[in-house]
């Protein structure tokens, strides 16, 4: 294994020698000194040339060979059609360059042991040319220059400069801030400040081009003449870009592409986006902001994963997460169950919410099996693009965090229900009969909620020079669950991003973070003894005593989960010259966590006690080396030519014990206690490696055909497998680029299409015929049969075709971005029964299934109200997903917990009796075994609106819609049957009910056909709380207030305070617990709402100061 | 320009196909991570002992998982808990897709026997039959044979077609037959008396009652063989102890036959007492808790053969035949393994049936063997157990699902 990394490591390092080498002779072009001396000037070295009629590159290339002097040169500067010659034998190579640079706007001069040559520009303003340098959001091949740094001394002629300064601003008037400003040819640029004012001194006297360019805005261009000694005003207005084609964005190559050469559709948060909201972590960025994700919150268990799908679900065996990467490192991105026990960890630990909000600079989602294909293997679900933030050249600036808030339960419970399923006032239950139940643990002012408070604090410093930048930061959170005696999430974290150029050509970037977690939780869920599922219970849960509840009793038990998260890569970005870039990513994923269940001693329960811990260790090992090649064929035809492998290697670890039987009171350990058991301890390793080639054809910077393929090799597939290939072609064509294109009111029109595969690999040990080793008669080691394997078992492989468009008319008032997706996932891993009476029980996996999805993404962004005191723009993110299972190999396949996964109907649906006259006052009609509904929502609606006020005040919120999907309501079920039914919306019914068995029929005359077999007690069953989930939630309110610099201390630059609320409003019919409840959250395919804690309700204030 | 952009073009991707290449050829892909055994690594000698040990602990499996969710179809327990899967032995109405999970431990219990016997002729070439774990594979295979012809509805073996149930107790005829053997070839007394007394479970469940007592009367009084249970991990734990000995006991001897049982040995049972000294109520709250005694902790084993069960087997086939006093010397001669006093012998051949199922019911009680008498005694008319309620457990939905001879 060793020896395969170091041949890796060493054949990665010799290629990245070898392109330099190799770029010496290209470029370069270095030969013995003639005579054997060296003079001493290189340019007075003897040229020894002749050349006639020449092409000036290859007359270059000439004379570096025959005088021996190595000459340095971009080919990008030198037209194709300047010819030179020149009978120069008998001169200098100083004198040959003057005469054959002549009229070409070149220069050169001595560095070194090398001669240099490069635009005039290039020299006169150099230190301006820091703010273009390639820094990893500029597209290398249109905007970097890559020479040294020239003497200055030499060869520079005198020129007399000016000033320009000016102010952009939006549209509507408003300023600009972060803008940059540049004069291209002269290599001079700034960015704008707040007041959205810019200044460039030293501007060299003559006729510019000023460019005016920010992400969201079209660029702007104007001619000026700069006088000598006066400062010239140019001004600029941009236009809105409601689909920003020229922004830059990583597709898994090395090349950074802009979103116009890309075939496929790529939503991108800034960091903007992410301050407009009040996010706790990751997924709280996602709800609702990009068409094509959906999020589920599944718990308010602080720090609780969310599930997170990507254009729905593609796999029915393997987990459907999508791949995420921290600045260019892969991440392990499956949740882990936390607690140390089923008992008391329902929810989901995700190593994505270890990424802290306040370090991120922006999130790139690319969805589907047509934009993933370079990814390969595991891709299918989707990836999720995390870039952390940078230092900027400049002063140091700090910036600091602070949040305050409190959490609160808000409504919870059916309607009808005023106490809140027993939350919100726990003196009276009641039940069916209208029994009325105290509880005599039950606090004081009668409720057992609370507002949990919640403080955020975070600091970070960034800055740089030309060649070296920086970004540090720390962050600490506390956020309390709003119930009396409840958990809490405390993150701390801290981030260093560091860039270094050692070398001209040469970019190092080490990005390492480490955050520390401690949450914990209340026991709920499943858990008989859990508090908040004994509260809901009320008289019918396990803690009565004396024939009251005392709930109480399920606060004693502590469910913690530690946890320590590092992420740490760094990246070579090398730039051989001409437009080739290499790019070399190493890099280390480390997830820890330790989940503990405590039922402690002397607790009724169990007065022995008893400990559980989970402990898991992830580590995941990132080499990747990509490089891509730009080339201009012709004048309009260039290509992109861009290769590279990547190798992951994880490790998962996990460890399972527990003790049973403590001595006395205390906090325990597991060897404490009187019985220790080991209960689980498994270490799986699972290899991914494999290359790509990609070619993409720019057509007159217009229209793009990108062919790509990637190769896969990955140790969980089957021994006879072997590799697994993965296709992708697209086309993308910017029509408004056309000059017949009405660009005066239709900015940006392009048209796009692609397909792509991508893959997902099965399990570790999914192809392998084991046995399990088990311990019985008292200890003592054996066998049990446990995996029948499947040495053809291969990758399930995703292939999508995708088309779109995207559109900006009316300067950016109204934008559209359209898509729409067919998606077949084939060879998909069914998990195929085997009969157990032959030996072994468990489902082996085998690549027989077929699912499809397909569906329609749309961002509509409209500006309804463009003036400088009011700009109001409302975004709507809309998509359908709707997913279809083709072939299963003619089984139904279970997903968990009454879930099922059919031929002929959507992926995870729910079955079971239904009743066909369901609100029908008459004897129920059953149908047996019925399809009831999706389990996941196909359709999803996001709805964003942002007001501007003046120029400090901004307004925010943000509303989502999920529908068209059905959920169970475990708790309605589990309710209405216990206690003689303490499920309020049942009460009438269960009154009825029982009066019709005693002998009064009329009793059911205003019952209707479900509700009589909902809500029996005596012939009960889950099928009937199947329920339409459809909801819509405010998931946040703010407003931001942008403080006028009069009032801040002379330290600060900016400062702003925000009022923000989340979570504020749920509008739905379904009557359980929370439409997004998921027992056992993000770990799990199945979703069951089974007496689990919503989501809390919190209002946040918070404080930036940059200084 | 154009040719050396081709020349780097090629030599990056024969660069990268000889990364590719090395990488391979240090098995890049091969990976073999700990934990599970490969299914070959088995054919060796140093693993034989642990596959039988697997077999033991894949029997035990069974037999706590119908002893204890068992005892509620047999109505040795009442349900007190929520699950749907023992929800089903409380009502009687049992889907066959609510009993994978006894299906499966049962066909395991005895494919693992089954196969390992073949595993072990293999390996051992003609030492298996002076190996004493070739008995204890025999006697494996046969129990978990027996076991299965008591619970289930009909047998299938190896994914083959449907049978009668009763195809499993010739199997374990079979099975029991060839322990026995080697047994006595290789002085194994102890596991030779588990073996005759397998055997006479089956003959007399096949209607064999001769040859049933021919074996039965070799089986001392005091004789035991149990399944092993142990505190060591939760696989290895007695489930009917585990379930119901905590507060809001998941199964209560509340409302069976056996609640009016008192001051009997082989049925103790206590209330479930809160602090308050009430009694508490069952984990779903629906009846008052309280909870057998008879296994006392996790490492209880769970007999499956001994020498009370073969008297009273002797009694059973006594009173078939009419002798009512022999009949009740051999129960007398169990209840003394007790210290319980003897029984009067019966007026008539009614009330001696009615003692020998009570005293059967009592002295296997909890020992997932109550089932298959009422099943047997319901089939004679003897009781009414089974009007409108299932008796036997239907062949699982997976099993439905993966065996071709099925679907």
């Amino acid at each position: 294994m060793y020896r395969m990394i170091w041949t890796v490591l060493i054949l990665t390092i010799l290629a990245l020698a070898a392109p330099s080498a190799a770029q010496e002779i290209q470029l370069a072009v270095q030969g013995p000194l003639n005579g054997g001396e060296r003079p001493l000037s290189l340019l007075s070295a003897p040229a020894g040339l002749t050349v006639d009629d020449r092409p000036l590159t290859e007359a270059l290339l000439l004379l570096g060979e025959r005088s021996g002097v190595t000459l340095a040169f971009s080919p990008s500067f030198i037209r194709d059609d300047h010819r030179v010659a020149c009978d120069c034998g008998d001169r200098t190579v100083g004198e040959v360059l003057d005469h054959m640079l002549d009229q070409t706007g070149l220069v050169y001069w001595e560095v070194g042991n090398r001669v240099v040559i490069s635009r005039s520009s290039a020299m006169t303003r150099m230190p301006e040319r820091r703010v273009l340098r390639q820094r990893g959001d500029v597209p290398a091949s249109r905007t970097l220059d890559v020479l040294p740094v020239p003497d200055r001394s030499l060869h520079i002629p005198a020129v007399r400069q000016g000033v320009v300064t000016g102010q952009v601003r939006t549209g509507a008037g408003r300023p600009l801030a972060g803008v940059m400003v540049r004069i291209p040819e002269l290599g001079l640029g700034t960015i704008t400040g707040t007041d959205g004012r810019y200044r460039l001194e030293d501007v060299p006297a003559g006729e510019v081009v000023l460019k005016a360019a920010v992400i969201g805005f079209h660029a702007a261009e104007e001619r000026a003449v700069v006088r000598s000694g006066q400062t010239t005003v140019v001004d600029f207005q941009l236009a809105e870009d409601a689909v920003r084609l020229d922004e830059v964005v990583v597709t898994g190559t090395a090349d950074r592409q802009r979103r116009r050469e890309l075939g496929t559709s790529l939503s991108q948060l800034t960091r903007a986006d992410i301050e407009l909201t009040p996010v706790r972590n990751i997924q709280d960025i996602l709800y609702g902001q990009a068409p094509g994700v959906l999020l589920t919150a599944n718990s308010g268990q602080p720090g609780a994963a969310a599930t997170i799908r990507l254009r729905g679900l593609n796999s029915i065996s393997q987990a459907n997460e999508p791949l995420i990467y921290v600045d260019g490192v892969r991440l392990f991105s499956q949740p882990i169950l936390g607690g140390g026990d089923e008992r008391g960890g329902r929810q989901g630990i995700s190593p994505l919410n270890s990424v802290r909000p306040e370090d991120i600079e922006r999130i790139e989602i690319v969805k589907g099996a047509a934009a993933t294909t370079l990814y390969g293997t595991e891709a299918s679900g989707g990836v999720i693009q995390i870039f952390t933030r940078r230092g900027t050249d400049g002063p140091t600036q700090w910036s600091a965090e602070i949040q305050t808030g409190v959490n609160q339960i808000g409504y919870i419970g059916p309607p009808g229900d005023d106490t809140g399923l027993g939350l919100l006032d726990c003196r009276t239950y009641e039940n069916s009969l209208g029994e009325t139940f105290a509880d005599p643990t039950c606090p004081s002012d009668g409720n057992w909620v609370r507002d949990g408070l919640i403080q955020r604090y975070s600091l970070s410093v960034s800055g740089g020079s030309s060649d070296f930048d920086y970004y540090v930061s720390g962050n600490f959170a506390d956020e309390r669950q709003p119930i009396k005696r409840g958990g809490f999430d405390r993150p701390v974290g801290l981030r260093a991003n560091f860039n270094f150029l050692p070398l001209d050509n040469l970019t190092l970037s080490l990005n390492s973070a480490y955050i520390g977690r401690t949450t914990e939780w209340l026991q709920d869920g499943s858990s008989s003894a859990g508090f908040f599922t004994n509260v809901v219970r009320g008289p019918g849960g396990r803690w009565m005593i004396d024939g009251n509840p005392n709930n109480a009793l399920g606060l004693d038990f502590e469910n913690v989960n530690d946890t320590n998260h590092f992420v740490g890569g760094l990246t070579a970005r090398y730039h051989s010259g001409g437009d080739w870039t290499h790019r070399l990513t190493v890099g280390y994923d480390y997830f820890n966590t330790e989940g503990s269940t405590l039922w402690p001693f002397g607790h009724i329960y169990q007065p022995e006690g008893r400990f559980w811990k989970r402990h898991h260790t992830r580590a995941t090992v990132t080499l990747d080396y990509l490089t891509a090649l730009r080339h201009q064929l012709t004048q309009s035809l260039g290509t992109s030519l861009s290769f590279g492998g990547q190798y992951f290697d994880e490790d998962s670890r996990r460890l399972y014990s527990q003790g049973y039987g403590f001595a006395g009171p205390g906090e325990p350990t597991i060897d404490a206690a009187a019985l220790t058991q080991v209960t689980t301890d498994r270490a799986l390793r699972n290899v991914n490696a494999g290359f790509f080639v990609q070619n993409v054809f720019d057509f007159e910077d217009r229209l793009f055909l990108t062919l790509g393929v990637r190769v896969d090799g990955n140790s969980a597939f089957g021994s006879n497998f072997g590799l697994q290939s993965y296709p992708k072609a697209s086309v993308s064509y910017v029509l408004s680029d056309h000059e017949f294109w009405p660009t005066d009111w239709w900015e940006a029109f392009r048209v796009r299409a692609a397909v792509g595969d991508a893959g997902r690999a099965p399990g570790v040990f999914d192809a392998v015929s084991t046995w399990e080793p088990i311990s019985a008669e008292g200890g003592q080691p054996g066998f049990t049969p446990a995996n029948l394997g499947n040495p053809d078992l291969g990758p399930e492989r995703t292939r999508e075709y995708e088309v779109g468009f995207e559109s900006s008319t009316f300067s950016g008032r109204l934008g559209v971005d359209f898509t729409y997706f067919h998606q077949d996932t084939y060879d998909a891993l069914v998990p195929v029964r085997s009969a157990p009476s032959a030996g072994f029980s468990s489902r082996q996996l085998d690549n027989v299934g077929h699912l499809r999805n397909t569906g329609f993404e749309a961002r509509l962004q409209v500006g309804l109200v463009r003036r400088q005191a009011v700009d109001w723009t409302t975004t709507l993110n809309a998509s359908t997903n709707w997913s279809e299972a083709i072939d299963l190999n003619g089984e139904d396949i279970s997903m968990g917990w009454r879930s099922w996964a059919r031929e002929g109907y959507p992926i995870a649906s729910l079955w079971g009796a239904r009743v066909v006259n369901a609100n029908e006052f008459a004897d129920p009609i059953i149908e047996e075994d019925a399809f009831i509904g999706p389990l996941y929502a196909p359709y999803v609606i996001g709805l964003q609106n942002t007001v501007r006020l003046g120029e400090r005040i901004t307004a925010s919120a943000l509303g989502e819609w999920q529908f068209g999907h059905f959920a169970q309501n475990g708790t309605g079920y589990q309710n209405a049957r216990r206690g003689d039914g303490v499920w309020r919306p049942c009460f009438e019914a269960q009154r009825a009910l029982l009066a019709a068995e005693a002998g009064d029929p009329s009793a059911l005359d205003n019952v209707t056909a479900l509700e009589r077999v909902k809500c029996s007690m005596s012939d009960f069953s889950w099928d009937w709380w199947m329920q339409p989930a459809d909801f819509f939630k405010l998931r946040s309110v703010s407003v931001s207030y942008d403080w006028p610099e009069r009032w801040l201390p002379a330290a600060a630059d900016r400062a702003s305070l925000q009022v923000a609320g989340r979570n504020l409003l749920t509008v739905t019919d379904y009557d359980g617990v929370d439409p997004e409840s998921g027992d056992f959250g993000a770990t799990n395919l199945q979703r069951r709402d089974y007496y689990n804690l919503p989501p809390s309700r919190s209002f946040v204030v918070t404080l930036r100061v940059h200084f | 320009m154009r040719t050396h952009l081709r020349r780097y073009v090629q030599r990056w991707l024969v660069l990268g196909l000889a990364v590719l290449f090395l990488a391979g050829c240090d098995n890049l892909f091969h990976i073999t991570n700990p934990g599970f055994i490969e299914a070959d690594d088995l054919d060796e000698l140093a693993g034989l002992p642990g596959l039988v040990v697997g077999m033991s602990g894949d029997l035990s499996v069974a037999l706590k998982e119908v002893a204890t969710d068992g005892s509620i179809m047999s109505r040795e327990h009442r349900n007190g808990a929520t699950q749907t899967r023992r929800g089903i032995f409380e009502t009687g109405q049992i889907p066959f897709d609510q009993v994978n999970s006894y299906w499966t431990s049962m066909h395991r219990a005895r494919w693992v026997a089954e196969d390992g016997i073949k595993r072990l002729e293999r390996v051992l070439g003609e030492a298996h039959a002076d190996d004493v774990l070739t008995v204890r594979s025999y006697l494996f295979a046969g129990f978990s044979n027996r076991i299965l012809g008591e619970h289930v509805c009909q047998a299938v073996v190896d994914g083959g077609p449907p049978e009668a149930f009763t195809a499993h107790f010739e199997r374990a005829e079979v099975h029991f037959t060839e322990a026995i053997r080697l047994a006595d070839r290789q002085g194994e007394t102890g596991l030779g008396f588990a073996a005759r007394a397998g055997r006479a479970q089956v003959r007399a469940a096949l209607g064999d009652w001769s040859g049933a007592v021919q074996d039965a009367g070799t089986v001392p009084l005091d004789y035991l063989f149990e399944a092993v249970y142990s505190d060591n991990t939760e696989r290895e734990w007695n489930e009917v102890y585990s379930f119901t000995q905590r507060a809001g006991t998941g199964l209560t001897v509340y409302g069976t036959e056996w609640f009016d049982v008192e001051d009997d040995p082989r049925v103790p049972w206590s209330p479930d007492l809160d602090d308050a000294g009430e009694v508490r109520p069952t984990a779903d709250g629906n009846l008052p808790g309280y909870r057998q005694d008879k296994y006392l902790s996790r490492s209880d084993g769970i007999p499956l053969a001994k020498g009370t069960d073969m008297r009273l087997l002797e009694a059973e086939a006594l009173l078939r035949s009419g002798d009512l006093v022999g009949a009740f010397d051999r129960i007398n001669e169990a209840r003394s393994v007790h210290g319980l006093p003897p029984l009067a012998v019966a007026a008539s051949e009614g009330e001696a049936w009615t003692v020998l199922m009570h005293e059967r019911g009592a002295e296997l009680w909890l020992e997932a063997r109550r089932l298959w008498d009422l099943r047997r005694w319901y089939e004679e008319g003897r009781n009414d157990v089974f009007d409108n309620r299932d008796s036997c457990i239907p062949i699982s939905q997976h099993e439905r699902e993966g065996n071709p001879n099925l679907s």
